[in-house]
């Protein structure tokens, strides 16, 4: 599939410092795109020269097929831009702020009627002609993301959109972001929340001081470092099912401590329902099972050695 | 030009909506302009303090309420210093005691404020030119015959086709600050619409960095909107309200007050270049300012300060030589200076174009400037 997003080898200095160090990666319509980093990692350096916003020292950015760089303007209209910070106006209303920025991204035609589809996306019909001072930290952050979306962009660029943002809120922005892909946008989107980027991307790049150390989906990130998972059974009348369990293709080792049988195992979801099958056959009642999964968060401290909220 | 629109109407929106703005940018002024017109100017009934017990006292009392105009009586010089320092009353005609012989000189002294140097002098001419020579030669009749009173009033005023009128000299002593006919609003409104305009134009400076700071102006710039479309949306929009500004003090301060600001042609002239240099000096702290709290002082400092520089207090002429250098370079002394052609002097555009000429030289290179780092600001933010 083409790209709709390609960049390569992105280099921004500061002074003697390189802030963004190489950076490439590519995203497909309907993919959505991690950049999972702790805060100065680069994410915020390398979206600004996507967007043409920041001069680049090195590198090619190609959105929709057409080169962006700082003195692009139609060009732009094939971005999306949700940045870090609430960027809109307080003192208007959410109709007046998308208005505002739909003249801006030249949607005149079909401005009122963008309008209302994006405040009904975002959830704010019934406050749309309420002003944005007025509404609660969530609800600005789902109007800071719907101006982005308003001119249907080939590429929507959301940097850390829930950073201070409630936990109920921020729920709510994660499915709005992770019904974007579906409408056929090619989505980058900027977090050091693992959580979030392990529930919306399809792909992850794991990015520190600058450079992309790893990229790929979640299992393939986890492949990386070779660990497995950890599945524990709380379980009666085990005698002698650890052994048989171990035995299964795939499971490294099972070993029985009072009631838990702990089982170490790749790809452990996959093999599930096999183990449950042999532990009963093996004449042992299963009052409960529990799946640990190695994370993005084990991912990060293995290739850079430090934590991704370091 | 769309987008230019877009950006333009928002500041306006925006910046209108804000009920403070609007006391600001419309209310304010028209006050100011009332209440220095009511206090320096000479419409509104002006009011005469006399101090003396004479008749001539007396009958400079009964020419001023003739005349129309407000008349108090007080009991010294310092009292009726007071009243003219605090406003109560615009002059005090201090007249000696008693009453004078045919053929003395009477020396009353005028103290006024503003036009009303030349106002209430009018009923103190007419009150000792008129009628109390009569009185005075009863008096002299009554005290000199030991006659009765009532019987030498009508003597005098039977033989009073006879006698010759008691001449008048009057000495104005000091020059007026403004000659012409000027009428009661015209002084404070050329001044407060030079002073308002640029006051307006520096405190939406704040508008400039709030948006900075907001985002919004790098959220503008990730759009396929330019940066010089960006660029001329705010300051067009700045330009917009400095312009609405001026033109609602001319207009309202026309119909209420019945200022008279001479040519139009030369008015909106005025007008709209020193409304372009406000633009330009709101723009430029609003690119050179991080805090939009800190450039709301400044603003209002440099407004006040720029202000009474260049003559929207206090005429610039009474200023030292060097400080009257100085004010030279605030566009304030030259839009005045302009509006005084204009207003005092029944001047035209024609009779204004030096003023013209340095505004328009003052606009073109504090916009420039302030442009290039307002462009800076938001390319940087």
């Amino acid at each position: 599939m083409e790209a709709v997003l390609r960049c390569e080898g992105l280099v921004k200095r500061f002074d003697d410092r390189a802030a963004v160090d190489g950076v490439g990666f590519e995203i497909a319509a309907g993919e959505t795109y991690g950049l999972l980093g702790p805060n100065g990692a680069g994410k915020t350096t390398t979206i600004s020269m996507v967007c043409g916003l920041l001069k680049r020292d090195e590198g090619t950015v190609i959105v929709a097929g057409e080169p962006i760089d700082t003195s692009s303007v139609e060009e732009r209209r094939a971005i999306g831009y949700v940045p870090q910070e609430i960027a809109l106006y307080p003192d208007l209303t959410a109709r007046e702020n998308l208005r505002f920025f739909a003249r801006l991204y030249g949607l005149s035609d079909r401005m009122d009627e963008r309008v209302d589809e994006v405040l009904d996306v975002v959830g704010l019909t019934d406050r749309a002609d309420d002003k944005a001072e007025e509404y609660s930290g969530g609800m600005q952050r789902r109007l800071n993301i719907g101006i982005g979306m308003l001119h249907e962009p080939d590429l929507l660029i959301l940097d850390e959109p829930t950073v201070g943002v409630d936990p109920q809120s921020r729920n709510a922005i994660l499915d709005s972001v992770a019904a974007l892909g579906s409408l056929g946008m090619a989505v980058l989107y900027t977090t050091h929340y693992m959580e979030e980027a392990e529930r919306l991307c399809d792909r992850i790049g794991i990015i520190d001081e600058g450079r992309i150390v790893a990229e790929g989906d979640r299992r393939e990130l986890i492949g990386l470092i070779g660990e497995a998972d950890t599945v524990t059974l709380q379980i009666t009348g085990a005698d002698g099912c650890a052994e048989r369990v171990a035995a299964i293709e795939g499971v490294e080792s099972a070993q029985l401590e009072g009631e838990e049988l702990i089982i170490i195992a790749h790809n452990a979801g996959s093999l599930l329902s096999e183990i449950l099958v042999v532990v009963r056959d093996a004449g042992a009642t299963v009052k409960g099972v529990n799946v640990d999964e190695p994370d993005l968060e084990a991912v990060f401290l293995h290739l850079t050695g430090k934590a991704l909220r370091d | 030009m769309s987008k230019v629109v877009a950006i333009t109407t928002t500041s306006l929106r925006r910046f209108l909506r804000t009920k403070e703005n609007l006391f600001f940018v419309f209310g304010f002024p028209i006050l100011i302009i009332f209440f220095v017109g009511i206090q320096f100017g000479g419409g509104v009934a002006a009011t005469l303090v006399v101090v003396g017990d004479s008749v001539v006292a007396d009958t400079v009392v009964q020419e001023t309420e003739a005349a129309g105009m407000g008349v108090e009586r007080v009991d010294d010089r310092d009292e009726a210093e007071e009243w003219v320092a605090r406003g109560w009353a615009q002059a005090a005609a201090i007249v000696p005691d008693g009453d004078p012989w045919a053929g003395d000189t009477v020396e009353i002294e005028y103290l006024a404020s503003g036009a009303a140097v030349t106002e209430l002098l009018g009923p103190i001419q007419a009150a000792v030119a008129s009628s109390n020579l009569g009185p005075m030669v009863t008096r002299a009749v009554v005290e000199t015959t030991g006659a009765d009173p009532d019987d030498a009033r009508a003597s005098v005023e039977a033989s009073a086709e006879t006698i010759t009128r008691t001449e008048v000299d009057t000495e104005v002593v000091g020059d007026p600050l403004f000659e012409g006919d000027i009428e009661l609003f015209d002084i404070g409104a050329s001044s407060q619409l030079v002073l308002f305009t640029f006051l307006t134009s520096l405190s939406t400076s704040g508008y400039l960095i709030l948006t900075r700071k907001l985002g919004v102006a790098r959220r503008m710039l990730s759009t396929p909107t330019s940066v010089g479309r960006i660029v001329a949306g705010e300051t067009v929009g700045r330009y917009a309200i400095a312009v609405v500004q001026a033109l609602f003090i001319v207009v309202f301060s026309a119909l209420i007050f019945g200022v008279d600001w001479g040519d139009p042609w030369g008015s909106t002239a005025v007008m709209a270049l020193f409304s372009l240099v406000a633009t330009g000096a709101g723009i430029l702290l609003g690119s050179i300012m991080k805090s939009d709290a800190a450039a709301g002082g400044i603003g209002v400092m440099l407004g006040i300060g720029l202000g009474a520089l260049g003559g929207g207090m206090v005429p610039y002429e009474l200023f030292p030589e060097t400080l009257q250098q100085v004010a030279r370079f605030t566009p304030h002394l030259w839009a005045l200076e302009a509006f005084r052609v204009l207003l005092f002097e029944d001047g035209t555009i024609a009779d204004i174009t030096t003023q013209l000429a340095v505004l328009a030289g003052m606009g073109v290179v504090v916009l420039a400037v302030s442009v290039w780092f307002y462009r800076r600001s938001i390319v940087e933010a």
